[in-house]
């Protein structure tokens, strides 16, 4: 993938942008990253990020793990669309699977976070409309509640019950079954 | 450090979050805190599978078990609690399932045992004797038509029976195979590109068109065991072949005893072939002759399986055959299987 895009990417490293965190901390990201997030698409085509785009939302530890996900998978789609011009021969489907296998094991392991930094990722990537991230990490949140009860589920999010016993029990009316 | 307000996440998030969930994990997501109740997530879209479903008594008690979670719920329902009347399972659908009751089982009823809606085909008039019996669309729909399917242990005479909502009778064709007997296999048979395809013993394929009521048996695929004897009183092979419907496709499961491995043919429709396959692409089939459902995508862990209708004692591990380690698990012997079970996919609508 580096060798075929030498070119293109002198080309991008061209087109910098300077992103902003809330704590007022700067990052120079290429655009192809930058534009995973489609608020900074919106952005860049609207032309006004000379001087940097402030993200008031995004505090610096957050932003850079969000930049570490976005290079990840801005090399995986510049990867995707190289393989789809090309016809699809064995060697190219290879590496296809091996570049979506190490993806995988990259996302695995971004999502080893605590579960404050994980609720900010998903504010952030909300905030900035980079689907990938919003996708993996709301999944991230379906996964650890399977198979938890209310009860376990509050104590693991540190969430106070405010249903009335009325209301919670309309909500398990007819599903009883489910709870036990 | 403060702790971070999970119960404020913007509604979207939730509902973001809850669209990833399964049938269980979704009706509990609301009963958390308020603002994870305002969710508007249909059940209906909660990912499901097949669960075992099963009854010993009479109390109407009736045990659900997952057996990709090895998760087991009690759901009441009043129709299987009675003094008189023992309750069998002939298949399901669709979260439908077929069973029947009465002295002769001539009395026939289908049931969605999460919504206890019924639907009720009239009696027979002998007794339940199909080897397999499906449906084309959810039974509580009007154009819907209940198929069911019986040979001669020989296979020299079929019998079919359909029954549309609004019937007062069944219908019945018959269909003689002096020549090419078809010794229909026990199991459902399946409902596809609007007709029903039944499985024989040996393997081949016959069709039952429920437009102009018409019954062809095909030439192709041939039959995976041609040379099996079918002999009236011999009921070899008779229980352990199963049609399965996986994606877009059939699938043929075929296991001859429980020390050999099963063998898996995917219909090639091209060539209107079987051709046995090794694994199957990440799936997960479950497989019984009341009813076989396959599942694309099982989740890590669990694909290229073969699920029996049996668990272990202890209620937490479903019985498999592994297609990669060529492997039964746990064993094949030691595990309960309820008398009167069957595979369902929960559908609370």
């Amino acid at each position: 993938m580096a060798s075929a895009g030498s070119g293109d990417e002198k080309a991008a490293a061209a087109a910098m942008i300077t992103l902003i965190s809330s704590d007022n901390e700067k990052f120079e990201v290429t655009e192809a990253t930058a534009t995973l997030s489609q608020t900074i698409r919106h952005m860049i085509e609207d032309g006004c990020t000379d001087g940097g785009v402030p993200l008031p939302n995004v505090t610096s530890k957050i932003l850079a793990r969000v930049i570490e996900y976005c290079k990840k998978h801005a090399t995986a789609a510049a990867g995707e669309e190289g393989s789809s011009s090309s016809f699809s021969d064995a060697a190219f489907l290879e590496v296809d699977r091996a570049f979506l296998e190490e993806l995988e094991e990259f996302d695995d392991a971004f999502l080893e976070v605590d579960r404050a930094t994980l609720f900010d990722l998903i504010l952030a990537a909300n905030y900035l409309d980079i689907k990938g991230l919003l996708n993996l990490t709301c999944q991230k949140v379906a996964d650890s509640v399977k198979g938890k009860t209310p009860e376990q589920i509050r104590e693991m999010y540190n969430i106070v019950n405010d249903l009335t016993p009325e209301e919670e029990a309309e909500i398990r009316r007819e599903t009883q079954w489910a709870f036990e | 450090m403060s702790l971070p307000p999970w119960q404020d996440l913007p509604l979207e998030l939730l509902e973001l979050v809850a669209s990833n969930l399964s049938l269980v994990d979704r009706i509990r997501f609301p009963a958390v805190c308020k603002s994870w109740s305002k969710i508007s997530n249909p059940i209906g879209q909660a990912k499901v599978w097949p669960w075992l479903m099963h009854i010993s008594k009479q109390d109407g008690e009736c045990q659900m078990f997952d057996p990709l979670r090895g998760e087991q719920y009690t759901l009441q329902v009043k129709k299987f609690k009675t003094e008189s009347d023992r309750h069998f399972f002939r298949s399901a659908k669709d979260g439908w399932v077929v069973a029947s009751a009465g002295l002769d089982n001539n009395d026939i009823f289908v049931i969605n045992p999460f919504t206890q809606d019924i639907v009720k085909p009239p009696m027979f008039e002998w007794y339940y004797r199909f080897h397999g019996v499906t449906f084309s669309s959810t039974p509580a729909s009007p154009d819907s038509v209940i198929f069911g399917v019986c040979s001669s242990p020989n296979g020299k005479y079929v019998s079919m029976e359909t029954w549309r909502p609004e019937e007062d009778l069944w219908s019945q064709f018959e269909s003689e195979h002096e020549e090419r007997p078809f010794p229909v296999a026990y199991n459902n048979p399946i409902y596809f590109r609007g007709e029903f395809y039944c499985l024989g013993r040996k393997g081949n394929l016959a069709i039952f068109n429920p437009d102009d009521n018409t019954w062809r048996v095909l030439d192709k695929p041939e039959p995976v065991y041609a040379e099996l004897q079918v002999f009236d009183d011999d009921h070899e092979g008779a229980t352990f072949c199963y049609l399965v419907e996986l994606g877009e496709g059939l699938i043929s499961v075929f296991m001859r005893n429980a020390d050999e491995p099963p063998r898996v043919f995917k219909l090639d429709e091209m060539k209107m072939a079987w051709i046995e396959v090794e694994d199957i692409g990440g799936a997960a089939l479950f497989v019984d002759y009341r009813a076989s459902f396959g599942l694309l995508s099982p989740g890590a862990g669990n694909g290229n399986r073969i699920y029996f209708p049996r668990y272990s004692e202890d209620g937490k591990h479903a019985a498999f055959y592994d297609m990669e380690t060529k492997v039964y698990h746990p064993t094949f012997y030691g595990v309960k299987e309820p008398l009167n079970c069957v595979w369902v996919v929960p559908n609370l609508q």
